[in-house]
C-alpha cells in the first residue's frame, strides 16, 4: 500500500514536471521565427492555410492549447515542414525506432552478462594483479569517449579486417544475419563504456558484500566459496547495481545519437540530430518530448526498483 | 610481582630536603608543537603526491595546458590558414625524416604503376633541374622497396607489366602547379627567386595535343611525351622528350632551368594576368617567408627577401589544409578555458543556491529542489539548441555555450553543497556560534561553508571531463559551431575527418589520442583528488 502511494505521487510529480518542461519549450520554439513555407506540396498558399488552420497566428498560450488537444485527442504531433516534408512526425518517428531498439537491444544483452562477469571476477581476485588490471582497463576505458571507440572499430574492425561494413544496412528486416553482421560494429562501439561501468559497479559492491560476517557464517556452515559466492554475495551485491541496469535497459529506446550518427544507423537519434540541422520544429518538440519522458521515467524506475528489490529500502520514507 | 601496600610503608621515612619542587617561579603551561601544524590542503596534497598515476595524469594535464597556450601563438599556422594545395598531407616528424626510418616521415608505402611511376620521376628530374635543388631532396620517391614484374597473357599477346613498390613523399609528391598570378605577384616572384636562387617558375608545356596521347594534358607535371597508357616515351640514352613551350628570350630575365636553351617561356598571359608553372614546396618557402617585396622589377631598395620554413605539418593536414597541430591546440584551448571557466561559475552560483538550500530548509528548499527537478529533466541536447538559436545572434556562439552550460550545470555542485548544510546545520558548534550572536551569513560562510570546500573541489575536477566529452560530442554533431568564433573543436575536427578514415586516418588518429588522453587524465586526476580531499571515500568509485 505504502508503495502504491509512493509510486502515484511520483508519477504525478513527473507528468507535473513534464508539462511544464515541454510548455517551456513549446513557448521556445514558438518565440522563433518560423521557416518558409516554401516545397510543401509545391503549394505555397496551401501550407499557408494548414499553418492557419492550425493557428500559427494566434498567441502562443492559445498556440499550446491546440498542439495539446490535437496530440491528446489524435495522437497528432504535426508534420514535418523543412524535412520529410508532409510526413506524419509521430509515423516518422515510429518507423525509427526499431533501429535504436535493435541496436541498444544488441548492447544491452552484450554488455549486461559481460559486465557483471568482470566485475565478479575482479571482485574474487581483489588485490591481485588480476584485480589491478581489470581496475586500470576499466578506468581507461570508462574514460575514452564512445566515438574513439568508433573509430578504431571502424577503421580495425570494418576497413583493415573487412569483418564488417561501415555501416548499418538499410532496410527493415531486423533480425537478419546481414542485419545482424552490419549492426555488430555500432553495438561494439556502444558496449565498451557500458562494460567498464558495470565492471565497476559489480566490484565495488561485492568487494563490499565479500567482507561481511554472514560470508564468513556461510563458510564456516559448511558452502563451497563457490555457494557462498553465488547465493549470499551476489545477490546482496546485486540491490545496487540492478536499479543501474534497468535504467540501462530503459535508455535501450533512446539510442545513441553519435554512435547512430557514424554508423548510418536510420533511428531516433539521427532523426533528432537531422530535424535539428533542417530546423524543423514538429520533429524537434516530439523528439524533445520523447527524450525528456524517457529520462524522467529512468529517474522514477530507478527509485522504485531499490524499493522493489530490497523492501527495506523504503523510498522517500521521513 | 610485589604489590606495595600503604601500610608498607607506613613507616617509611623520609629525610627532608631529598625533594626539589621542578618549578618555582615559572607558570606551567602546554607547550607549543614545535612541529609544523598541518593544514588541511597540507594533508591533502601529502596524500595526493602519494597516488602515483594521479600525479602522472595531474603532469599529463600540465603539458596539455602547456600545448594549448604556446602552441596557438608560436605556430605558423592559425585555424584560418587553409592551403589550398595541402590537403590531407601526411604527417612528418623532421627527425623521423632524417633517421629514414619510414615512419612519421609525410610518405606512404605505395605501388605505383609505370605510368605514375613515370609521373613522379618526371617530377623529380624536373625539379632537379631547378637552381638550388637537391635532386635527391626534392624526388618524390622517397626509397624504392621492390620492383615487380607480372607477366599477363592476353590471347596470344604477353605483355609484361611493371609494378613499383615505393614510399612516396606526400609534401614533393605535389610536384608543379599550375597558378594564376597577377602581373605584382609575378614580378614578386621573379624578384624572390633571383635573390635566393631558389627556382619557382618552370617552363611551360607545350600545349599541342599530339604530345599526350594518354591523357593528363592539364597536369603541370606531365611536360614530356607519354603514349596512350601514360608511360613516358623516352629516347635511346633513357632521357624523356621534353615539350617545352618557347617565345622570346627578352620576355623572361630570371632564372632560368638547368638545360635551358634560352628560349623557354616560363609564362602565359590571361585576361587579369599570367599563369605559371610554380613548385609548390618552394613557392610555400616563399609565400610563408615574411619577405617584403615591392611590385616594381626595377626598384629594389626597400626589398626584404626571406626563405620561409619548409613545410611540415607535424600532425598532418585535414581536409581544409589546416595544420592539424595548430588546429588541437586551438580546440585544446578553448576546451581548457571553456571547462575551467563553466565549473567556476557553476561552483559559485551552486555553492550560494545549495547553501541557502540547505540552511533555510523548509519552504525554501521545497522551491529551489522543483525549480531543480525542471531543469534537470530537460535533455541537454534540447538546451543547447533552443539557446542556440535564441541566442547565438545576440550574443555569439561562445557566449551561448557558456548560457547553455550554465543553465543546468550548477545542479550538481548545489546538491553537494546542500548535503554537507543539511549533516553540519544542527551540530553543536553551529548552536554554539549561534548563541554566541553569529548571524545566519556568518555560521553559513565561517562555520558550514568550509565543511563542502573539499566535495566542490572534487566535484569541479571531475565536471571538466564531462564538459569537454560532452562539448565534443556536439560539435562532433555540429550542434555547436564554433567556425563563426575563429577556433575549433576536438569534435569538429573529428567529425570532418570520418570520411577520410581510411585514405588518411591521421585526421582522425590524433584528434582521438588527444581527447582520450585528456580524459583518463582528468578522470585519474580527479579521481586521486577525490581521494586526498575525502579519506573516507576512498575507492568508493572502483
Amino acid at each position: 500500500m505504502y508503495m502504491l502511494k509512493y509510486t502515484l505521487k511520483r508519477i504525478v510529480a513527473m507528468l507535473v514536471t513534464f508539462a511544464i518542461i515541454m510548455t517551456i519549450c513549446f513557448v521556445l520554439v514558438k518565440l522563433l521565427p518560423q521557416p518558409e513555407a516554401v516545397a510543401f506540396g509545391k503549394d505555397r498558399a496551401l501550407i499557408e492555410r494548414r499553418r492557419e488552420m492550425l493557428g500559427y497566428g494566434k498567441p502562443i498560450m492559445q498556440q499550446l492549447g491546440i498542439y495539446t488537444k490535437r496530440i491528446v485527442n489524435h495522437w497528432d504531433w504535426g508534420v514535418g515542414e523543412n524535412f520529410k516534408t508532409g510526413q506524419d512526425v509521430a509515423k516518422v518517428f515510429a518507423e525509427k525506432l526499431p533501429a535504436s531498439m535493435l541496436l541498444n537491444f544488441y548492447s544491452f544483452i552484450l554488455s549486461v552478462p559481460l559486465g557483471i562477469l568482470f566485475g565478479i571476477y575482479a571482485a574474487l581476485r581483489k588485490n591481485r594483479w588480476q584485480d589491478h588490471f581489470m581496475s586500470t582497463a576499466v578506468m581507461v576505458s570508462s574514460s575514452v569517449p564512445s566515438f574513439v571507440y568508433a573509430f578504431l572499430v571502424q577503421y580495425f574492425l570494418c576497413f583493415k579486417l573487412g569483418w564488417f561494413p561501415f555501416l548499418m544496412k538499410p532496410g527493415r528486416d531486423w533480425f537478419s544475419w546481414p542485419m545482424f553482421v552490419s549492426v555488430v560494429p555500432a553495438v561494439l562501439s556502444l558496449s565498451f563504456g557500458f562494460i567498464a561501468g558495470l565492471t565497476r559497479s559489480t566490484r565495488a559492491e561485492l568487494t563490499e558484500v565479500l567482507t561481511n560476517d554472514y560470508m564468513l557464517l556461510a563458510r564456516t556452515k559448511g558452502m563451497t566459496k563457490r555457494q557462498a559466492t553465488v547465493r549470499h554475495a551476489l545477490r546482496n551485491a546485486m540491490v545496487p547495481i540492478f536499479p543501474g541496469i534497468v535504467a540501462d535497459f530503459l535508455y535501450m529506446f533512446s539510442g545513441s545519437i553519435i554512435i547512430e550518427n557514424i554508423f548510418g544507423v536510420p533511428g531516433v537519434g539521427n532523426l533528432y540530430i537531422q530535424s535539428v540541422q533542417s530546423l524543423d520544429y514538429n520533429f524537434f518538440m516530439m523528439l524533445s518530448a520523447f527524450y525528456t519522458m524517457l529520462g524522467l521515467v529512468v529517474g522514477i524506475v530507478v527509485d522504485l526498483s531499490y524499493g522493489l528489490i530490497d523492501p527495506r529500502i523504503r523510498m522517500g520514507a521521513k | 610481582m610485589k604489590i606495595v601496600r600503604p601500610e608498607d610503608v607506613k613507616d617509611l621515612k623520609l629525610p627532608a630536603g631529598s625533594f626539589e619542587l621542578v618549578q618555582k617561579d615559572e607558570r606551567i603551561s602546554d607547550k607549543a608543537f614545535e612541529t609544523e601544524p598541518v593544514t588541511y590542503f597540507q594533508d591533502a596534497i601529502k596524500r595526493f603526491k602519494k597516488n602515483n598515476a594521479s600525479v602522472v595524469a595531474a603532469w599529463i594535464i600540465f603539458f596539455l595546458f602547456l600545448y594549448a597556450i604556446i602552441v596557438p601563438i608560436a605556430s605558423p599556422y592559425t585555424v584560418r590558414d587553409r592551403e589550398a594545395y595541402y590537403k590531407k598531407i601526411l604527417p612528418k616528424a623532421p627527425i623521423f625524416e632524417k633517421l629514414g626510418w619510414d615512419f612519421w616521415d609525410g610518405g606512404r608505402r605505395q605501388t605505383l604503376n609505370q605510368s605514375r611511376y613515370d609521373y613522379f620521376t618526371g617530377i623529380a628530374e624536373e625539379l632537379a633541374k631547378g637552381h638550388g635543388n637537391d635532386a635527391d631532396a626534392v624526388n618524390p620517391i622517397m626509397k624504392v622497396y621492390e620492383i615487380r614484374e607480372d607477366k599477363i597473357i592476353k590471347g596470344k599477346k604477353e605483355t609484361v607489366e611493371v609494378s613499383y613498390d615505393i614510399r612516396l613523399d606526400h609534401y614533393r609528391k605535389l610536384g608543379l602547379v599550375e597558378m594564376n598570378l597577377t602581373k605584382d605577384e609575378y614580378n614578386k616572384l621573379l624578384k624572390w627567386q633571383d635573390a635566393t636562387g631558389l627556382q619557382l617558375l618552370y617552363p611551360q608545356v607545350k600545349s599541342s595535343s599530339a604530345d599526350f596521347m594518354g591523357g593528363g594534358s592539364d597536369d603541370p607535371n606531365v611536360y614530356y611525351k607519354v603514349n596512350q597508357k601514360g608511360v613516358a616515351v623516352r629516347t635511346k640514352e633513357g632521357d624523356l622528350k621534353l615539350s617545352y613551350a618557347t617565345a622570346d628570350p627578352e620576355a623572361y630575365t630570371s632564372l632560368r632551368i638547368e638545360g635551358d636553351p634560352g628560349n623557354y617561356s616560363y609564362f602565359k598571359r590571361t585576361q587579369t594576368g599570367m599563369t605559371c608553372r610554380v613548385d609548390y614546396y618552394n613557392y610555400f618557402r616563399y609565400y610563408k617567408s615574411g619577405s617584403q617585396i615591392s611590385a616594381d622589377l626595377e626598384d629594389t631598395s626597400q626589398d626584404v627577401y626571406e626563405v620561409g620554413p619548409e613545410p611540415v605539418f607535424l600532425f598532418g593536414t585535414n581536409q581544409h589544409g589546416q595544420d592539424l597541430f595548430t588546429c588541437l591546440a586551438y580546440g585544446a584551448r578553448f576546451s581548457f578555458s571553456m571547462a575551467v571557466a563553466i565549473s567556476l561559475i557553476n561552483i559559485f552560483i551552486g555553492a550560494i543556491i545549495g547553501a541557502l538550500e540547505g540552511y533555510y530548509g523548509g519552504a525554501t528548499d521545497m522551491v529551489i529542489e522543483r525549480i531543480k527537478d525542471i531543469l534537470a529533466g530537460v535533455p541537454f541536447m534540447v538546451t543547447m539548441v533552443l539557446f542556440r538559436e535564441h541566442l547565438q545572434q545576440s550574443v555569439g556562439i561562445i557566449g551561448t555555450v557558456i548560457f547553455a552550460y550554465v543553465l543546468t550545470g550548477w545542479i550538481g555542485t548545489s546538491s553537494l553543497v546542500r548535503t554537507q548544510f543539511y549533516r553540519f546545520k544542527n551540530q553543536e558548534y553551529v548552536l554554539a556560534a549561534r548563541t554566541l550572536g553569529a548571524s545566519d551569513k556568518r555560521i553559513i560562510t565561517k562555520h558550514i561553508f568550509p565543511n563542502a570546500i573539499g566535495t566542490i573541489i572534487t566535484s569541479t575536477v571531475l565536471v571538466i571531463p564531462g564538459f569537454i566529452f560532452s562539448e565534443s560530442s556536439l560539435s562532433y554533431l555540429g550542434i555547436i559551431n564554433l567556425a563563426s568564433a575563429n577556433t575549433t573543436s576536438v569534435g569538429t575536427l573529428l567529425a570532418g575527418g570520418n570520411a577520410y578514415l581510411q585514405q588518411y586516418p591521421h585526421i582522425i588518429f590524433f584528434p582521438s589520442i588527444f581527447i582520450s588522453l585528456l580524459l583518463i587524465s582528468f578522470n585519474l586526476f580527479g579521481n586521486g583528488l577525490r581521494d586526498a580531499f575525502n579519506p573516507s571515500l576512498r575507492g568508493a568509485d572502483e
